[in-house]
């Protein structure tokens, strides 16, 4: 019998280290025989923290949401017991959470230790290079990548093969295989799932690519925001050199080939390549104009390949298994699997991964369960604040990269975000256009100046002084920003503000000419008031922060709209739903 | 390689693979904007306003990045493209604080350049003061003195104490003018053979007049008075403007070419059809003649007269009946000019009656001062109910309604309202009413408006008559002032210019960035300095006559004193800020898209450099230019986003981060972000003029662009097309430009008495030294009689310096040469080699060089490493370099070095069969020859082509032997890119060997008498008997002379300079310095006392004898290289006779040690 505990970051924000803390004293406790181990983030994050008892023939129950106090239960009837808890365990329900998915990058998420490379080891981990390094050319690599048909997973969706190849074709001896581990997108976190889950399967891919292209040396730029994932890539890295997988001579093939780790300070545009590249360079982080591009002219003008972290964990799955079985999954122009990290107004938020081509709506109800507090599904964000928004009436699109584009948003690194009802789409735009306006690296002027003017414009429209024209002059800068900018952020920055008045023009125009937010989200343009069905409680009187509501009790009250802020929390602690928001 | 034919704007052209399409566009003459680009830096595309369009591309291309490729067709001005730069010029200035001009100029209707001039004042550049004045209002000393000055209103000075007395300064500078024999008579346009008519002699016809015959065309003005001057002559009475200053100023229009045909009315005395029928174009100026009543009761009373009827009697001197009470209805200037007129007419009690209070009235507060002082009564608050007659018909009294304010009318001023049933009567004699003028145009057959004034389009000043125009008075319902007349004259002559030669324009207001956030606080720490006080006559002394109330007006010192108050609100960059220009290019309207805008602190304390974060648009040239062309990194990106800005280091000030003072930022800055701190007393925007010249102060021979302003001289830049610097330039260059006419510059000979000196006049001083030098030759001997010359001197003077020397039998030299020892070696004293052969060689040895001293040569090495050259550095141990890319660095205290690094050749078996070899060799018998002699040794004889650098003053006579002898031994000489590029000390240090003076500082021995050209050294004064300088400040050396004759500097010389690689380069006069004689002159004039007679009008002459009398400039020609790479002569291995190796000569040039002094740190860019 064994005890693993996620501790993905999802797990331990949610307390999942004293859980494993409390299990292991109450194991040494009762002097039981049982060892607790750690595990990556299994994907259902709204589940943890998550415990996995694995009884003596491998048979697992999943415990969730195990705060310490219910360890004890856990420890005494079922570890020392033997007889499962059942009414900790996952239901049937969440069970399926997983059972719809197909797993190939999140394979060992959840399941394996990441601290330990035999784990990985243990399900194949290694083959995949080792067959490569013993029977496959660099050029059979590519060959087998270009069957799986496996595009890049960190927002273009460029052919993996093509890039591997453009920087195996460049002239020069010094080539460097860079993995961008900068997830930076809001709502999107897959790449570090993997990284703290499954770092091994990112070490594999990359020491394949670095074979396929020719590389000297292998760099991953992960955020500095993701201690969790950079310590655990050390770990993994110190234990493959151990074992001979990476360094001088690995697999005893005569080839060399070492990977480090450089941490990114942060800024969201050095996901683009050549901000990335500039800013391994120790240079601030601004993109460069391309052509040339990096497999020419890369890392000191070295032809350099640059693929996101879940691309790679593709990789020896594909090498090991085969290009076809991967193009198994998934549409023609959109083979293969990919993770896609829920979150926003849906019941069940984590990551999912999903053969290419499955419905939105699918995703989001099938597996997401639908909208939480079952309210009315009204958009979903695609792509981050680079992708746009899809409407409710576009739910059956397929999610591959030829539908998602047509809709104004891109599959992107995966990111969905759910909007409900209650969501204002104009202060959505905002939302994300601010993300952008802030990690713009100031280098383009449309970029610079234009994404906080469209944010100004935005940001007056939600304050109810949007004037007429607002709605025109966002269209014209965005298009003019999207075809001015030098690089994916600035190009692709305005997409939410496109996709909203394209698809929502009308929450625009209710905005600014009749002063109404069609959602009743901004607060310069909504007021509270109290109507008959108010019993006089005084509930909301007592609560209001700023003593804006008087009445005597038993009679109804009376909102004062000049003292009040529009902070609802009336209507939250009223009883009798005699609160309204108009 | 095979050219790509692509295809811009329909043009087919070609360009080489890996250019991008500004390259090639600009190669063909296709204009692409861009703010961001510099060829000399790597491709950035920031600014995106190089943006076109390419087919087959759905995006837009950035021009400056784009590759070209075959088949391509570019399109670079399509609406898409426009629109997308209009729009990115929007958003930049929608985050520019600054003032492109200042509240002055903005304010001023003929947008006068009132900073510039008075700034000129401020620098005592009067006569360029009034030309900037005359650019835009013809009638200064008129305007001078009646102009109600909008300019004031808005100067920003006033928010501290008083406003700058704008109108009064240009009083100043139109007296002073009118006062100079030779008056100011801008130039006349050559003839156009097109006519105009103007009818009307007011200000506004007058004015055009005048720029029309600036534009050439011949014009006609009709005047219906007998004299021309409209209101400026009829309507302002003659103690606000004397009448001859008017005449003057009209006399200068006449003396243009301008016809005044005056007495003649058209449509009495000439039919309209006739003139429309005879001229190309007719511009209508007959103002507003007719004066408006109030419509009440007995305004037909006799006694009652216009006001501007009544001030035209008075001018005219024609009678009026003018009793002892006399009252004016209005409160504009004519009414208080009738008011004042009638006090001075003898009139007792003088009412003004104005509906409103004082603070209401239109017209100036000193008018209404000083009649108040004249003792006028003001009857505020009273309108005029009814003019009661007498039985006679004529004026008995007035019943005045009372009033009180109301609200605010349109005008933002606060209505009159009758107070109901109050009233007040005076007895009175005359009543003039002065409310307001209108138009009589009824002869013209044109559109009218409604008032009945000359109705015209705003846009084309053309009326409904084609070819007709119309400006002024006569085209407005409500009178205005004369500087809107003459404002309008400029716009108007500007459009009838293009009518004339077949072309529409319009007139439309350019958009300026301005300020709205500067208040009392924003200067709260200056200090109160009021205006100096305009003596004025007492009302006691004025008020019974016609006398100018302002007699004299500021006395230079005065005007000085005032310019100086001015705050310098408008940018200085405007007229070279590239964004700006593109703004008016392209139409822009960045209120758009008005928000946020960023404000930067930042400090502001380097010596040269001024820096205005808040005006940055984050090009990035600053950064890149001192990153990538000088190696410095001084500067960086700071912040990311809208928050960007550019700081220097570490976020230190500019001063301290690395900085050095190169200004290669500055020139490249597109706005006015970083500046250049000129050494004008008052820096001024002004539109300099370029002229291409050489820099003078080290032996590379930048090619500099000296702007400068009538006689002041402004800034340098580097030429970007310069030969040899390619738009490098070090500080030396770009701040030392004007040393010579800084302050103190020595104007008038001196002599001394005693222990001081006294003035003298040129013949007395260049006597006495010619009379001196001769004696004291007759006394010892002509050994003993010298002339030194500094080697900033042009060929051309020194040519002439040598012919002054040559008559007194003079010895020549200049301390700051250096006997030749590669001459010894390689029977050359010249660099064999030239600079920009390092760029493509193989292996640079640089022995004994230092990169202070030429910055530029540094930056060509550093440049050929990065080419792929080896870099290998042997110096004396007290000339530490920091250089990077350097494969092999070795410090040494004497020869030892050298030698084993030519023992360690001659090991290799070279140089056998030269002259000498035997016992060059023998003499390096027992040195021992260390690894790293070894290694650099190798590195030369490995490397298929190699050149040696090193500054001649830097190291000894016999290192340089040495250096000569490694580069014979090693077979490296003689051929392209292989050799010896020896970096003499000052830009005509070549120049003068070439001319034969090449004696050095041992000359100055046993001397008795000597003359010196701008050198600076020690001298036994006790042994010279006698001693002249001549140089442009008194220097430690001029003091001791005994005659010191005024020096010039190279911005005021035309001539030649040789540059150590023996390149002829130009130099070219920017300014005239207000000195009698130049250098040259002052030696011709004394060889002329010695009876040798030059016969010199230019230096042209000096250059054209030259090139016959001196061989190596027999065939020179500008920018060319003397004689390509040169070969050794006579070649021979010379041994060295001592072991010094480092021996640094100090430089005696007086402007160059002023320029090391005034920079803080030297350009060292060894990164």
């Amino acid at each position: 019998m064994r005890v693993v505990v996620g501790q993905g970051s999802c797990g331990v924000a949610t307390g999942a280290r004293k859980t494993a803390a409390e299990l292991e004293k109450q194991i040494a406790d009762k002097g039981l025989d049982i060892p607790v181990s750690v595990t990556g983030c299994v994907g259902t994050c709204y589940l943890e923290p998550i415990v996995d008892v694995y009884d003596d023939n491998d048979e697992l129950t999943r415990y969730v949401k195990v705060q310490p106090d219910k360890v004890e239960r856990i420890v005494e009837e079922h570890l020392a017991g033997g007889k499962p808890v059942e009414e900790d365990a996952i239901s049937e329900e969440d069970k399926q959470f997983i059972a719809k998915q197909q797993r190939v990058v999140l394979r060992n998420c959840g399941v394996i230790n990441p601290e330990n490379i035999d784990d990985y080891i243990a399900v194949d981990g290694y083959k995949a290079i080792e067959k490569v390094l013993k029977e496959m050319k660099p050029e059979d690599v590519i060959e087998e990548i270009k069957v799986s048909g496996l595009r890049g997973r960190g927002g273009a969706g460029f052919p993996t093969w093509f890039k591997w190849n453009a920087a195996k074709a460049s002239p020069g001896n010094e080539k460097y295989i860079v993995c961008n581990a900068d997830e930076g997108d809001p709502g999107a976190f897959m790449d570090r799932s993997v990284l703290e889950g499954d770092p091994h399967s990112l070490l594999e891919g990359m020491i394949i690519g670095g074979y396929a292209m020719g590389a000297c040396e292998g760099i991953i730029y992960c955020r500095a925001e993701y201690p969790l994932a950079i310590k655990r890539l050390e770990i993994a890295m110190e234990q493959a050199r151990e074992k001979g997988f990476l360094g001088k001579n690995i697999f005893g093939s005569g080839w060399d080939f070492d990977i480090r780790i450089k941490a990114g300070a942060g800024a969201f545009v050095c996901g683009e390549e050549t901000a990335l590249i500039a800013s391994l360079e120790g240079e601030r982080g601004m993109p460069r104009l391309k052509p040339p591009f990096p497999a020419a002219k890369g890392y000191w003008q070295k032809p350099t390949n640059i693929n996101n972290v879940e691309t790679f964990a593709n990789v020896p799955w594909i090498v090991y298994n085969g290009g076809a079985a991967f193009a198994n999954f998934g549409t023609e122009k959109s083979p293969g699997t990919k993770v896609f990290a829920l979150a926003g107004k849906i019941k069940k938020g984590g990551l999912v991964e999903v053969p290419m081509g499955m419905t939105i709506k699918e995703v989001i109800f099938g597996i997401g369960g639908g909208i939480k507090n079952d309210k009315e599904f009204k958009a979903v964000q695609m792509g981050g604040p680079s992708g746009g928004c899809v409407p409710a009436s576009l739910v059956d699109t397929p999610v591959t990269y030829e539908d998602i584009t047509k809709t104004g948003a891109i599959v992107g690194s995966g990111g969905m975000i759910v909007m409900d009802e209650d969501t204002c789409m104009v202060d959505m735009a905002r939302y994300f256009l601010n993300f952008t306006r802030d990690e713009s690296c100031g280098k383009c002027n449309y970029c610079r100046i234009g994404t906080k003017r469209m944010l100004e414009i935005l940001e007056r429209i939600t304050e109810g002084k949007g004037q007429d024209g607002d709605i025109e002059l966002l269209e014209e800068l965005a298009n003019k920003i999207k075809d001015g900018s030098m690089c994916g952020l600035g190009q692709t920055a305005p997409n939410p503000v496109l996709t909203t008045i394209r698809y929502f023009r009308n929450e625009y125009e209710d905005h600014i000419y009749n002063h109404k937010c069609t959602a009743k989200s901004c607060k310069a343009l909504i007021t509270y008031n109290i109507t008959d069905a108010c019993k006089g409680c005084t509930l909301c009187a007592r609560n209001c922060p700023v003593d804006a509501i008087s009445g005597k009790v038993k009679e109804v009250h009376v909102i004062d709209h000049d003292k009040c802020i529009k902070c609802g929390k009336c209507m939250d602690h009223c009883k009798f739903g005699a609160i309204v928001k108009e | 390689m095979d050219k790509i034919r692509l295809n811009i704007n329909g043009k087919e052209v070609t360009g080489v693979p890996g250019q991008t399409i500004l390259e090639v566009a600009r190669e063909n003459d296709i204009f692409i904007p861009t703010l961001c680009y510099d060829e000399r830096t790597r491709i950035y595309g920031s600014c995106g306003i190089c943006m076109c369009e390419v087919e087959g591309n759905p995006k837009l291309c950035k021009a400056c990045a784009t590759v070209i490729a075959p088949g391509m067709v570019v399109r670079t001005n399509t609406e898409r493209v426009i629109e997308s730069r209009k729009t990115n010029l929007e958003l930049l200035l929608s985050n520019h604080t600054g003032d492109c001009r200042p509240p002055c100029v903005l304010a001023c209707p003929a947008h006068t350049d009132c900073q510039g001039y008075v700034g000129l004042i401020a620098n005592g550049e009067y006569e360029e003061a009034l030309e900037l004045v005359k650019d835009k209002i013809p009638l200064p000393a008129s305007l001078g003195r009646v102009c109600p000055h909008p300019c004031e209103e808005e100067c920003r000075r006033g928010l501290i104490d008083e406003p700058v007395s704008i109108q009064w300064l240009k009083r100043f500078v139109a007296d002073q003018d009118l006062d100079d024999i030779e008056r100011f008579i801008p130039e006349v346009g050559e003839d156009t053979g097109k006519s105009v008519a103007i009818i009307g002699g007011g200000p506004m016809g007058l004015s055009a007049a005048y720029f029309l015959r600036q534009m050439g065309h011949a014009v006609t003005v009709f005047e219906s008075m007998p004299k021309a001057g409209g209101m400026l002559r009829y309507g302002i009475p003659e103690y606000r403007l004397p009448k001859e200053v008017l005449d003057d100023e009209i006399a200068t229009i006449e003396m243009m070419g301008a016809e005044i045909i005056t007495n003649t009315k058209v449509g009495v005395d000439i039919p309209f059809e006739t003139i429309h029928d005879e001229y190309d174009a007719v511009l209508l100026g007959i103002g507003a003649w007719i004066s408006t009543g109030t419509g009440c009761p007995g305004e037909d009373a006799d006694g009652v007269i216009g006001g501007i009827d009544f001030l035209r009697k008075v001018v005219r001197n024609e009678p009026i009946e003018l009793g002892k009470k006399v009252a004016i209805v209005g409160g504009g200037n004519t009414a208080m000019d009738a008011c004042r007129t009638a006090v001075r007419l003898g009139a007792d009690e003088v009412y003004n009656i104005y509906r409103r209070t004082k603070d209401e009235m239109p017209a100036d507060m000193v008018e209404i001062e000083e009649a108040e002082e004249e003792g006028v009564i003001f009857k505020n608050l009273t309108n005029p109910l009814e003019i009661v007659k007498d039985e006679n018909g004529h004026v008995k009294e007035v019943v005045l309604q009372c009033m009180e304010l109301g609200e605010p009318d349109e005008s933002g001023r606060r209505r009159p309202v009758p107070i109901e049933g109050k009233t007040e009567t005076i007895a009175l004699d005359n009543v003039i009413l002065a409310i307001g003028q209108a138009v009589d145009a009824s002869i013209f057959d044109c559109d009218k408006t409604r008032k009945g004034a000359i109705s015209y389009d705003k846009e084309t000043f053309m009326t409904s008559v084609p070819g007709v125009f119309a400006g002024g008075d006569c085209g407005n319902d409500k009178i205005s002032i004369a500087v809107e007349a003459i404002a309008d004259a400029k716009k108007a002559t500007d459009i009838i210019d293009a009518y004339l030669a077949g072309e529409t324009v319009k007139y439309e207001q350019p958009y300026f960035v301005t300020r709205d956030d500067i208040t009392e606080k924003t200067f709260e720490d200056r200090e109160k300095m009021c205006r100096p006080e305009m003596p004025q006559l007492s009302p006691e002394q004025r008020k019974g006559n016609f006398s100018e109330v302002i007699p004299d007006g500021y006395t230079p010192e005065e005007a000085e004193q005032e310019a100086n108050r001015c705050l310098e609100c408008g940018c200085h960059d405007y007229f070279e800020c590239k964004l700006i220009d593109l703004a008016h290019q392209y139409d822009v309207e960045p209120s758009r898209f008005a928000g946020d805008k960023n404000t930067i602190e930042y400090d502001d304390e380097h010596p040269f450099i001024v820096r205005d974060p808040n005006k940055c648009i984050l090009c990035g040239l600053c950064v890149r230019v001192c990153d990538e062309v000088m190696g410095i990194g001084a500067l960086g990106l700071v912040h990311r986003g809208f928050d960007t800005v550019v700081k220097p280091n570490l976020e230190k000030p500019l001063a301290e981060s690395g900085c050095v003072s190169c200004g290669q930022c500055v020139s490249v800055c597109p706005t006015g972000a970083l500046q250049e701190r000129t050494t004008m007393a008052k820096e001024v925007p002004l539109d300099t003029v370029e002229t291409d010249t050489t820099c003078s102060y080290c032996s590379v021979g930048c090619s500099l662009k000296l702007e400068s302003y009538g006689d002041i001289l402004v800034k340098a830049n580097p030429d970007k097309e310069g030969i040899v610097n390619a738009g490098l330039a070090c500080g030396k260059g770009k701040w030392g430009f004007d040393c010579a006419v800084l302050e103190d510059k020595l104007e008038e000979p001196l002599i001394k008495e005693g222990d001081s000196f006294r003035e003298a006049d040129y013949h007395e001083a260049l006597t006495l030294i010619a009379k001196k030098m001769q004696s004291t030759a007759a006394k010892y001997s002509f050994d003993q009689i010298g002339v030194s010359i500094s080697d900033r001197y042009t060929n051309e003077e020194a040519y002439a310096i040598k012919s002054m020397a040559e008559a007194m039998g003079a010895k020549i030299f200049s301390a700051n040469n250096r006997a030749s020892g590669i001459k010894d070696v390689i029977g050359l004293d010249a660099s064999p080699n030239t600079i920009d052969e390092l760029l493509s060689t193989n292996f640079i040895l640089a022995i004994g060089y230092n990169a202070i001293d030429n910055p530029v040569i540094q930056i060509k090495m550093k440049q050929a490493t990065e080419n792929g050259a080896k870099l290998a550095l042997v110096n004396p141990g007290e000339f530490p370099q920091h250089m990077n890319n350097v494969s092999k660095e070795v410090y040494a205290d004497d020869l030892g070095f050298l030698k084993e690094i030519a023992k360690a050749i001659v090991d290799a078996g070279k140089g056998t069969d030269l002259e000498g070899f035997d016992a060059f060799a023998a003499s390096l018998e027992g040195v021992a020859v260390s690894d790293d002699a070894k290694e650099i040794a190798d590195m030369y004889l490995g490397a298929k082509k190699a050149m040696i650098v090193f500054n001649q003053n830097l190291v000894s006579v016999d290192a340089a032997r040495l250096i000569a002898d490694i580069a014979l031994l090693s077979g490296h000489i003689g051929t392209p890119r292989d050799g010896i590029l020896q970096v003499k000390a000052k830009n005509n240090s070549q120049g003068l060997v070439d001319l034969g003076i090449t004696e050095g500082a041992e000359e100055l021995e046993g001397l008795k008498a000597l003359f010196v050209f701008g050198e600076e050294f020690d001298v036994d004064r006790d042994a010279l008997e006698f001693l002249a300088v001549c140089d442009t400040h008194m220097t430690a050396l001029a003091a001791k002379a005994d005659v010191v004759i005024p020096g010039t500097g190279f911005a005021s010389t035309d001539g030649t300079y040789t540059n150590t690689e023996r390149r002829l380069q130009p130099v070219f006069a920017a300014i005239d310095e207000e000195v009698l004689l130049s250098n040259w002159e002052v030696a011709a004039d004394i060889a002329g006392i010695f009876e040798v007679e030059c016969g010199w009008e230019s230096t042209d002459d000096i250059s054209e004898e030259m090139d016959d009398l001196v061989p190596t400039y027999k065939y020179a020609e500008l920018d060319e290289v003397l004689g390509g790479v040169l070969a050794p002569v006579d070649a021979k291995l010379v041994v060295p006779e001592g072991n010094v190796f480092g021996d640094k000569l100090p430089c005696t040039d007086s402007l160059m040690n002023a320029i090391a002094e005034r920079i803080p740190v030297m350009a060292d860019p060894t990164a």
